[in-house]
């Protein structure tokens, strides 16, 4: 189809030009006219044109008709749960459809990744012993052997066997960064995504208190659990809850992935990690030239 | 040619036989001296031979040790308690009776700990209740307007939920230019702002003792708590606008807080009215006030959440635009986590007689208990040695039973099992085996190990 429009293009130039050249009427009568080609009409390649714009797709217009430009996020103070303000974030962050055929590449490709690939077997070569034949080949009134390590013995090797691997798979990085923020975005929607205040911290280490306080905010067990995420090392915090692995977990940001994110009850990130995550995680949004100047 | 020994020498007997002597050989044995010949010197330790020999004198000048005290693995010499002080135990009084239970005597220490009070923002107990639900933002919404119209910030809140709500009388009405409140005759704008500055720990008799004094100086305490700008004229006109219909409510008020104590029903209905009837009696046009702005917005959401516990969710808050939108997010109730509890919400399942709905799977146990025959089985199959459920007493088997009479020494055998041999291979250690590999094995054991009657059972079991 491009291809034609382009030479309905370039037969319309040539026309322009001989429209240009002659001054003869019945040329110009016969020539046809600019307004309507023969051909079906298609658009040149907008490259040509005009500059790639992402908001022209027919898709992400309709997009942008459902979705605003930006959502609204409550922060809160860590402990006591009380909201301070509201904090803006852009709908291409946190408030993306869901892709679950995205969510599962994600964490397959994590999956994959974290396989240690260490399970190995000796194959005849490696096993301990004497390569001598066994036994003549005749004579003997027994089954023919070679060595010891054949396989078909006990003892011997295993013929394919596992040997260590590397089992990870390989995901564009721009499809694994719309990964996380429609993680994010799905725990958004649902209203599972709550953002406190930097500097998520206890006043004490105690897992009591870590109880406490999950049992007020309605996080604990009963509640489906929850994942606390900082964005630096809150020892209180983790010595806290190091004993009740039941109601939660906590991690760092650059320990999550993926999966976590879409694993427990809710999740209860700081606002500089949560932040670090979407700067890390917008490939897909920023070109390469801008990132690499971030 | 043929050396003869000599067995011993004659000067061999001079020497004591108590001494031990050192191993020597034949050769040595015959041509040393079987004693010393040499004077015998006091035994010294190498150190004190070669200062002597430094100094050429048997008594060398120096310390006999110059770095003094002990050694630092040498052991210390344990500190001696001195023996414990024995005192005579305390005269009991005559009329002394021990007591058997803990009640009434003084405990020491703290056996339990403290039980951990958080002071989280959220309430301790969750409002489910719809109509609650929806008194606590009607609340909400009058005190951040009344706050917004007084002047003061819509942030600081206390947590006060005690006493009296003045909100209830006052209806929420949608105007041109902005929402306006209206007090009806049981409330007034300072009394909301009070009720909202007001301290914690004042409990609802006070109030109504307050409320008992004079109007005018309640209403200058109002004022200075409220913390208006008397001068502010914006601040002080809804104010001055109050004294006027303020006349009445206090005497009305002063009713209720009489009549509340002698339980005159028509005073107890105004003063706790059940929340259908106080939503009815609002006007209900407050469910369309707009809350576009984003202040009043939060404000209206963190003091919702104060009340009641229920977190709207974020992704919802963009599209709230008036109180109704508001309700919606917080009466809806959270998606049930598990099947049995969205089950047992549907009315219609459960009402119909041919269903139950059970949270677990049901096994023939639950089957038996129903009938009330579960403890008889329980306690038969018991009685005969019988596993009571497939998995328990599920322990590893035994390599053999202990039936048989184990013998103790190795190399014995006895009979275990029809076609099996034990043999003790060492002590503690003992192989029930099939008479097949005993015979394979005693090709390798030399006969003599080999226990007579290892034959003779070995012979049985062919």
């Amino acid at each position: 189809m491009a291809s034609k429009g382009l030479q309905g293009f370039t037969r319309s130039a040539r026309t322009l030009r001989t429209l240009g050249s002659s001054k003869d009427p019945l040329t110009q009568c016969l020539a046809p006219r600019l307004s309507r080609s023969m051909a079906i009409e298609t658009s040149l390649p907008s490259s040509l044109s005009q500059e790639y714009d992402i908001t022209s797709l027919p898709d992400s217009a309709n997009t942008e008709a459902f979705s605003p430009p930006t959502v609204l996020t409550t922060i809160y103070k860590f402990p006591t749960m009380e909201p301070i303000r509201f904090e803006s974030y852009s709908s291409k962050h946190l408030y993306l459809p869901l892709r679950r055929d995205i969510l599962h590449r994600a964490v397959v490709f994590e999956g994959d990744g974290t396989r240690q690939g260490t399970a190995n077997t000796k194959t005849r070569w490696e096993i301990h012993g004497s390569h001598a034949k066994i036994r003549p080949q005749k004579g003997t009134g027994k089954a023919r052997l070679g060595t010891k390590q054949s396989p078909m013995l006990k003892g011997g090797a295993k013929v394919f066997g596992p040997r260590p691997r590397d089992f990870s798979t390989e995901l564009p990085r721009k499809m694994y960064d719309l990964a996380w923020r429609t993680a994010l975005s799905w725990r958004y929607r649902k209203g599972d995504l709550i953002i406190c205040e930097d500097g998520m911290e206890l006043e004490e280490a105690g897992t009591k208190f870590v109880k406490a306080i999950f049992k007020h905010n309605r996080w604990g067990k009963e509640d489906g659990r929850s994942l606390l995420i900082t964005g630096g090392e809150s020892e209180n915090l983790y010595t806290a809850l190091q004993n009740a692995g039941e109601d939660g977990r906590v991690k760092m940001e650059h320990e999550v992935d993926v999966k976590d994110l879409l694993e427990l009850g809710r999740i209860i990130i700081e606002k500089r990690a949560l932040d670090s995550i979407l700067k890390d995680h917008q490939s897909d949004l920023i070109s390469k030239g801008v990132r690499a100047a971030v | 040619m043929r050396r003869i020994p000599i067995t011993s020498r004659s000067i061999g007997l001079l020497r004591p036989y108590t001494t031990p002597t050192p191993y020597l050989c034949s050769i040595c044995k015959h041509q040393a001296p079987a004693f010393s010949t040499s004077s015998l010197r006091p035994s010294l330790d190498t150190t004190e031979k070669i200062r002597r020999k430094v100094w050429g004198t048997d008594e060398p000048p120096g310390l006999e040790d110059p770095y003094g005290g002990l050694s630092k693995f040498a052991k210390k010499p344990k500190p001696t308690s001195p023996p414990r002080q024995m005192t005579a135990a305390p005269q009991l009084p005559p009329d002394y009776v021990p007591s058997s239970t803990w009640d009434g005597l003084e405990s020491v220490g703290e056996i339990y700990e403290p039980e951990y009070d958080f002071g989280g923002f959220l309430p301790a107990e969750l409002v489910t209740d719809t109509d609650e639900m929806t008194a606590a933002l009607h609340r909400a919404m009058v005190e951040i307007f009344a706050l917004k119209e007084a002047g003061l910030s819509l942030l600081n809140i206390p947590k006060a939920v005690l006493g009296l709500d003045p909100t209830h009388d006052v209806d929420i009405v949608p105007s041109a230019d902005g929402t306006q409140l209206r007090f009806n005759k049981d409330s007034s704008l300072a009394e909301v702002l009070q009720a909202l500055t007001r301290d914690v720990s004042l409990s609802s008799v006070d109030e109504t003792a307050e409320k008992g004094a004079p109007t005018e100086a309640e209403e200058d305490v109002a004022a200075d708590r409220s913390e208006l700008d008397p001068l502010h004229p914006e601040g002080n006109s809804p104010l001055t606008d109050e004294t006027a219909v303020k006349e009445q409510p206090t005497e009305s008020e002063e009713d209720v807080a009489a009549d509340r104590s002698e339980a005159d029903p028509l005073a107890d209905s105004e003063a706790y009215m059940p929340f259908e009837e106080l939503i009815a009696s609002w006007d209900p046009s407050w469910l369309q006030v707009s809350i576009e702005d984003p202040e009043i917005k939060f404000a209206i959401l963190k003091r919702t959440l104060q009340l009641t516990g229920v977190r709207v969710p974020d992704s919802a808050i963009r599209s709230t635009r008036t109180a109704q939108s508001i309700l919606s997010h917080l009466v809806t109730p959270p998606k049930p986590r598990k099947l049995i509890d969205a089950l047992e919400q549907k009315e219609e399942l459960l009402t119909l007689p041919n269903v139950s709905v059970f949270a677990k799977r049901v096994t023939p146990i639950h089957k038996e208990k129903s009938i009330g025959r579960w403890k008889l089985i329980e306690k038969e199959l018991e009685s005969r040695d019988l596993p009571v459920t497939a998995t328990a007493n599920n322990e590893y088997p035994e390599v053999c039973s202990t039936s048989a009479t184990l013998p103790e020494t190795a190399g014995e055998t006895a009979f275990v099992a029809e076609d099996e041999i034990l043999i003790v291979v060492g002590v503690g250690l003992w192989l029930a085996l099939t008479a097949k590999v005993v015979e394979l094995m005693l090709e390798f054991v030399p006969e003599e190990l080999v226990g007579p009657e290892m034959g003779f059972e070995l012979e049985m079991l062919r």
